[in-house]
């Protein structure tokens, strides 16, 4: 009876907040302290990243399969015979406020559904490369600044239009000027889409960029819209998108329910030569509260779930423990939670000060805090164990928890005559700790806190801000965008491409920063750090110049190896999904591409394609 | 002197809706950050051109004091604006979403109703009693849980143990009849109904007790009518005034109640989106939502209070 009780009263503070937003950090004009400190170990990390990038080639083969402590669920083929017919309910742990893919901001649940209304250009797999699907094959030209795609015929939209090259050449029009594509657009560096023929389109970039297919596997570019549609009615396409995807829009009840039902015109097969979907029809069902989502999985008012929260993962893998007929999928991508710090805001623009606290940041203490022991794996680095891009040279190198160590670091800067907060000699240092009013995020910078403040040389300040006023924070004001948080919770990286991210995030970080690199124009407000290193900027410039992976690799462990040095944020684990199941739902994990390889599964969205119940 | 009175009463709702307007425009204003940057994605800042050019569109450049007689102009003919997140009219939301809460507070109003009645009569009656006592401590219990955690507790004992309700979604009527709607409805309303219920059994407990000790009771019972007809014909409708003044007033609160119930439930009512517009820095959602519960909770106040004066010739006298 007392742990049923748990059960009831954990939920209760877990209400509703979507954690925090995704970003990045870089470069660094930080203080003179700042930049000293930095460059005294310059070279000789230097000299250790060449020494070490051909011996790391040959690392990487084995990279991306097994890592130590996983608690992902592994891809495994569909055995089940196929069943066509029935209807399954998901809980959502939101409601999406529109469904546009080239203008509504787009989280888990409103990737769910937007995936099953629309096909994307090309697909991740679960190794993460990328592979066909709208888009059958993909070739570019040497410099990268062409990307052809030959495309799949036959496709029609639930309006009854074809796909076409031409349809493409349609859409980017909206995607120019969308609130979430146009972003897209100039990061990818878009300069005109061309229909060569009507299955045959060309991408003509400004500049090289050899991962762009990765941009067309992400909602906001790569799924495909009827545009005809999206012109004649832009706000009602939010409520009625027409994609080509393989189920339509039947109702859609906010907050309430959406209804979508299987597209019979659906231009997929499996690999059996049946046609695709399987399921009559979806069901999506907002459940803001952590806890009534999985006891509605439980209680059966629902056939799946989705979470990101370790909390309800723990709790999940519990109900199973006691006999709960569900199927667990566990996801830990390269998304990972921590913070950063504002090099704007002294004392944190001495890399002494940000070393020594992330030294005093006992990881293993805030995940458990966290509710994630046993879920999530300590970050180092913007990937995860399972990545292809992880590197074991930066997980070393990034600053670990030793008490002794961090305070050594910050007893340097607060008995430094030239400190940077211009505090006297002696006194301590005055930090803001701030992590959106979620209770288990609470608890873990409390942890942190009586970590800092038992040094005796920091004292911290914890503030809660809800979620857009603490992006608010990170973000600043135009046109500088140079936010005036401290130390501030914050979630990195993602399964993408690492160009697709870094590249912006990395980017100066105010227009005076730019020009004094000789950068003119170039900069952005999502360097929340603000931080910039023009090396770094240079590494990530050369990444998407080559498509030889081993180069790339070495060029982003060299970014990441600087980070772990100038450390402008710092991690605690990486995010952990799941997907929670009735035990007769398949087709959900293992399903395939049209080249009969395995699709990935990020995110805690499923792939409603090829699911089926099996009685 | 009746028209006096209610003109008062009325210009005192204009002036209450004004405050509120006004607070809650302001207290919106003051949340930190720029509006714009809630609305676009931190991707698609990166041309301040076009920052600059949304700003000027949704008119977020004029002063304060123009803004807020814009809208205040504008909700005075029924147009409360658009979400700046969904681009839906804040009206439509409300129009979506108002069945929904209404059905709730009414039926919550109702369970309070039915069950408080015959708890604190018997309780009047039996009062020392064992079952006075036994009541007493439910509607201490009841008082002191919040909805919501009534609201989970119900999940759990009637959804995950005995599997007869479910726990989340809405059945509209319209959609699917009034069963399959109650099904849906049920939970949600008895954990709101919760606290009204423990303080209209106890308002009507109070009051039985002194009506019981009347000269027309005692005669009654000496007559040797049974105690379910003394009760339920003789004492209950003069033990009732306070109570149904609080009904009434209960019934504006349970509006606003339903705010964090309906999040529980995951419900399709006014308060999941007012908590959606929260999160999501909608300031015309929030603003247009608070207005509106706030105006129904002024009505109906003014609505019990013109009750009074019809009802009370002594108020009206005053």
């Amino acid at each position: 009876m007392n742990k049923s009780w748990l059960k009831i009263i954990a939920p209760l503070f877990t209400v509703a907040l979507i954690a925090a937003a995704c970003g990045g950090s870089d470069g660094d004009s930080g203080s003179s302290s700042s930049s000293d400190a930095a460059s005294s170990t310059e070279t000789e990390t230097e000299t250790e990243t060449e020494t070490e990038t051909t011996e790391k080639a040959e690392e990487v083969i084995e990279a991306g399969t097994e890592a130590e402590g996983d608690v992902d669920t592994e891809v495994e083929e569909i055995v089940d015979e196929v069943n066509y017919g029935g209807n399954i309910t998901i809980g959502l742990e939101a409601e999406a406020p529109g469904l546009r893919p080239w203008e509504d901001a787009c989280s888990s649940p409103c990737l769910t559904m937007v995936a099953a209304l629309h096909d994307t250009m090309v697909v991740q797999r679960a190794d993460g490369t990328i592979g066909p699907w709208l888009a059958k094959s993909w070739e570019a030209n040497e410099t990268f600044t062409e990307w052809t795609f030959l495309l799949e015929e036959g496709v029609t939209f639930h309006n009854g239009y074809s796909f076409k090259a031409s349809t493409l050449v349609e859409m980017f029009e909206l995607q120019k000027v969308g609130a979430i594509a146009a972003g897209m657009v100039t990061a990818a560096n878009i300069q005109e889409i061309v229909a060569v023929d009507s299955y045959t389109v060309k991408y003509v970039l400004g500049a090289a960029h050899s991962a762009f297919p990765s941009f067309l596997v992400q909602t906001g570019l790569g799924a495909v819209f009827e545009p005809h549609a999206a012109t004649a009615d832009f706000d009602g396409y939010a409520m009625n998108p027409v994609g080509t995807g393989p189920f339509m829009m039947d109702k859609r009840d906010l907050d309430n329910e959406t209804i979508v039902v299987r597209n019979p015109n659906y231009w997929m097969n499996d690999q059996d030569g049946n046609q695709l979907p399987y399921l009559d029809s979806v069901t999506f069902r907002p459940i803001p509260d952590e806890g009534t989502r999985l006891d509605s999985l439980l209680s059966g008012t629902t056939n799946a779930m989705q979470t990101l929260r370790q909390g309800t993962i723990r709790d999940a893998r519990s109900a199973k423990e006691d006999g709960a007929d569900i199927t667990l999928l566990e996801f830990q991508g390269n998304n990972v939670g921590g913070g950063m710090y504002n090099l704007n805001n002294p004392p944190l623009d001495d890399v002494r000060v940000r070393r020594g606290l992330t030294h005093m940041n006992n990881q293993d203490a805030v995940i458990e805090a966290l509710g994630g022991t046993g879920i999530s794996l300590p970050g180092t680095q913007w990937y995860s164990p399972d990545s292809p891009w992880y590197s074991e040279k930066v997980a070393a190198a990034f600053p670990k928890y030793d008490m002794d160590a961090g305070q050594a670091l910050i007893a340097e800067y607060v008995n430094d005559p030239d400190r940077s907060d211009g505090r006297a000699v002696g006194d301590k240092i005055e930090v803001e700790l701030s992590c959106p009013p979620d209770p288990t995020l609470i608890a873990a910078i409390q942890v942190v806190e009586q970590l800092w403040s038992s040094s005796g040389m920091v004292d911290v300040n914890l503030t809660n801000y809800d979620q857009q006023t603490h992006i608010g924070y990170a973000l600043g004001a135009p046109p500088d965008f140079m936010g005036s948080h401290g130390v501030h919770c914050w979630r990195w990286s993602s399964q993408n491409d690492p160009s697709t991210e870094l590249n912006r995030q990395f980017a100066p970080h105010t227009l005076g920063v730019a020009a004094a690199y000789g950068l003119d124009g170039i900069y952005t407000p999502t360097n929340f750090p603000n931080y910039f290193d023009i090396e770094i900027f240079g590494w990530l410039i050369a990444a998407i110049g080559t498509d030889v992976f081993e180069e790339r690799y070495a060029l982003y462990e060299m970014v990441m190896m600087r980070l772990a040095r100038d450390v402008p944020v710092y991690f605690s684990g990486h995010t952990a999904t799941l997907l929670a199941l009735d035990t007769n739902i398949s087709g959900i994990n293992g399903w395939v591409l049209p080249d009969g390889t395995f699709g990935g599964q990020g995110w805690a969205v499923p792939n409603l394609n090829q699911a089926f119940i099996t009685d | 002197m009746l028209s006096k009175v209610i003109a008062a009463r009325i210009a005192r709702l204009v002036a209450t809706l004004f405050a509120v307007s006004l607070l809650t425009f302001l207290m919106v204003e003051q949340l930190p950050g720029d509006p714009i940057l809630a609305i676009l994605p931190p991707e698609a800042l990166d041309d301040l051109e076009s920052i600059e050019r949304i700003r000027s569109e949704l008119r977020l450049d004029d002063p304060v004091i123009i803004r807020y007689g814009r809208w205040v102009g504008n909700a005075l003919q029924g147009d409360l604006g658009k979400s700046y997140i969904t681009d839906q009219r804040v009206s439509d939301a409300i129009k979506d979403r108002i069945p929904v809460t209404i059905e709730l507070a009414f039926l919550a109003s109702l369970i309070a109703a039915l069950a408080a009645i015959p708890i604190g009569a018997f309780s009047a009656y039996h009062e020392g009693g064992r079952f006075d006592r036994i009541a007493s401590a439910f509607t201490t219990t009841a008082l002191s849980i919040p909805a919501f955690l009534a609201g989970l507790f119900f999940i759990w004992l009637f959804t995950l143990k005995f599997n007869w309700l479910p726990s989340t979604g809405w059945s509209r009527i319209t959609d699917k009849g009034i069963l399959a709607n109650l099904k849906t409805a049920i939970l949600p309303a008895g954990s709101l109904a919760l606290a009204a219920l423990a303080i209209n059994a106890r308002l009507i407990r109070a009051d039985m007790i002194g009506t019981l000790k009347e000269d027309y009771i005692l005669s009654a019972r000496a007559k040797g009518l049974p105690s379910r007809y003394i009760l339920m014909r003789h004492a209950l409708r003069p033990s009732s005034l306070t109570a149904i003044t609080v009904f009434g007033l209960q019934f504006g609160g349970l509006i606003g109640g339903t705010v964090v119930i309906e999040t529980v439930f995951a419900l399709p009512g006014l308060g999941t989106r007012l908590i959606s517009g929260i999160y999501q820095r909608d300031t015309m959602m929030i603003q247009g939502i608070t207005l509106f519960i706030a105006t129904v909770y002024v009505v109906v106040n003014l609505f019990i209070d013109l009750l009074y004066l019809v009802l009370d010739p002594r108020i009206r006298r005053q």
